[in-house]
């Protein structure tokens, strides 16, 4: 076929397009990162991590010690509600899960509740945990309704990747002469870590910046950092949130946001470790 | 130990695969499997290792017997799969290290730390993998090349300490050495254990086969002296199968 112009054009084009696309995502998490170090970089200090907000309006000078702190305990309270639950359910459903009519229906109510609106997990984590069983406005309600909201996704995310692992080695396995649990233990779930160390992250980001839930169940405007189950907690996401909305320091909003993905880097380079150390340990991709 | 099976029929939800199938593959020798694509080998097979049935819509009836033991109805399932093992076309690695490959099913069983290293080095000098690895046996096993991973997959066959070896086409993605290296494995092997071979290789099968089987469609066409039933199938399908194989 001959080279003609139109068709370098069309070749062109379409690299183009798909390099394009490729860089779209990148460039637009570069200009967020940007845009926040350019406008709140300059309140980021040793101070602002280390201090309690100050000011006549309350945040307008000071740090955000307390809403790290609480955020944190938000985070690793929800899940270790949520995660251990997540993980037995997660193997139910892939070792078991379509053997009855029961059990898919299950599977099919919990990928369903992964859109639910977080306000509405909110609404009910606020009837149940702080007025119903009386656990008032708490870090033990926000986590739990924390649990709750990334319950659905934990699942699901964790069932795929058991799932791949063991229709990866399962007739392997048993062909061994090996019980279904033994399977479990040493392949599947070894060979599954990756992906169920992926779900737990994409859910720590889930949570960490879900404000709705916690504002009726856990979040104050001023706490003094103590982390209590049942005392009420500052959180960045909802410290943002009140910065903003309250027009009280926009660039110390930039900043609070800035430290809260600082947090989820954090966390994503805790995950890429634990992936790489579980794939050279099973020399599974 | 004789394998026997009588009158086998085995269905895949509504597709007849495998139709009264009667057969003995005897102790101590190499007995081959041939037959078209899509025959119901491997069916066969895993009919016998007791892996079909995890297969949904599997459903069998007619014996199949271990030395005059009913594998269907006088054993559990993972005892019979321990006897009679099975050694897979494409070779997989376990998630695991090479040593840990090995001693999979053993640490099922319960083994002594003390001998855990004696029965891996064991297994592995059988199938002339040793040398080769003695020094990473606790790297991954997925580094391995593609002969030494099938030979790894015996290996982890011969930790069991089965009665039988079943092997689904073994050589069918390796180069003639490492081909020639399983046949000669195969030969040793088979003078322990009752060895079953599929092939897609005629010559393969007259090499290492005193028996063989012929399929055709799930029916047992015609089983004997590999020698004779290649050089003079007694029916016309056989023939044309024959005959069409080889050219
Ligand atoms: N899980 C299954 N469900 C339904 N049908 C199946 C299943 N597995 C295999 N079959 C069918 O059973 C028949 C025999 O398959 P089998 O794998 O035993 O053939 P084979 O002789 O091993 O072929 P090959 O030489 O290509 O490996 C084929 O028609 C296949 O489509
Ligand atoms: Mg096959």
């Amino acid at each position: 076929m001959k080279l003609t112009s139109a068709r370098i054009f069309w070749d062109r084009l379409g690299l183009f397009l798909l390099w394009g696309s490729g860089l779209l995502l990148p460039a637009i998490l570069l200009f967020i990162v940007g845009c926040l170090v350019w406008k709140g970089g300059r309140v980021i200090s040793w101070e602002f991590l280390s201090t309690l907000p100050k000011g006549a309006v309350l945040g307008a000078a000071g740090g955000i010690l307390p809403a790290i702190k609480g955020t944190l305990g938000l985070i690793g309270l929800s899940m270790a509600f949520a995660a251990p639950v997540a993980l037995i359910t997660a193997v139910y459903l892939a070792e078991y899960g379509y053997s009855s009519r029961a059990d898919r229906a299950l599977y099919a109510i919990i990928t369903g509740m992964v859109g639910l609106p977080s306000i509405l997990t909110g609404m009910f984590g606020y009837a149940v945990f702080v007025v119903y069983l009386g656990f008032g406005l708490s870090l033990l309600s926000g986590s739990l309704t924390l649990a709750i909201m990334v319950f659905p996704t934990l699942v699901a995310l964790m069932r795929n990747s058991i799932l791949s692992a063991a229709d990866k080695y399962r007739a392997l396995g048993l062909s061994l002469g090996v019980s279904r649990w033994y399977l479990l233990l040493r392949v599947t779930l070894p060979a599954a870590v990756p992906g169920l160390v992926s779900a737990a992250l994409l859910a720590i980001g889930y949570a960490a910046g879900a404000t709705a839930p916690i504002m009726v169940t856990a979040a104050v405007i001023m706490s003094r950092g103590s982390i209590e189950l049942t005392q009420p907690v500052m959180a960045l996401p909802y410290h943002l949130y009140i910065l903003f909305s309250q027009h009280i320091s926009l660039e110390r909003a930039y900043a609070t946001a800035l430290v809260l993905l600082g947090l989820l880097l954090v966390c994503n380079i805790a995950a890429l470790v634990i992936r790489k150390m579980a794939q050279r340990e099973t020399g599974s991709l | 130990m004789n394998i026997t099976l009588r009158n086998l029929n085995v269905w895949y939800s509504a597709c007849h695969i495998l139709k009264d199938v009667g057969v003995e593959f005897k102790s101590r020798q190499i007995s081959a499997i041939i037959g078209p694509s899509g025959c119901g080998k491997t069916t066969l097979l895993k009919s016998i290792n007791r892996t079909a049935e995890l297969q949904p819509g599997f459903r069998r009836k007619g014996d199949i017997l271990l030395a005059g033991i009913d594998l269907y109805r006088a054993l559990d399932a993972v005892t019979a799969r321990r006897s009679i093992a099975m050694v897979f076309q494409n070779p997989i690695a376990l998630p695991m290290s090479i040593k840990e490959n090995v001693l999979f099913g053993p640490r099922y069983y319960g083994i002594a730390r003390t001998e855990a290293e004696a029965v891996a080095e064991r297994c592995l000098r059988e199938v002339a993998l040793w040398d080769e690895v003695k020094d990473k046996l606790s790297s991954p096993a997925s580094n391995l090349s593609g002969g030494q991973l099938q030979r790894l997959s015996i290996a982890r066959v011969l930790a069991l300490d089965p009665k039988a070896i079943l092997f689904d086409e073994p050589c069918s993605s390796l180069d003639i050495r490492s081909i020639r290296q399983i046949e000669e494995l195969l030969l040793k092997l088979a003078d322990r254990v009752t060895v079953v071979i599929v092939t897609h290789n005629l010559q393969q099968a007259r090499r290492i086969a005193r028996d063989t089987a012929l399929l055709l469609e799930g029916e047992l066409v015609e089983f004997g002296e590999t020698e004779k039933l290649l050089s003079q199938p007694q029916k016309e399908r056989s023939k044309d199968f024959l005959f069409g194989q080889l050219g």
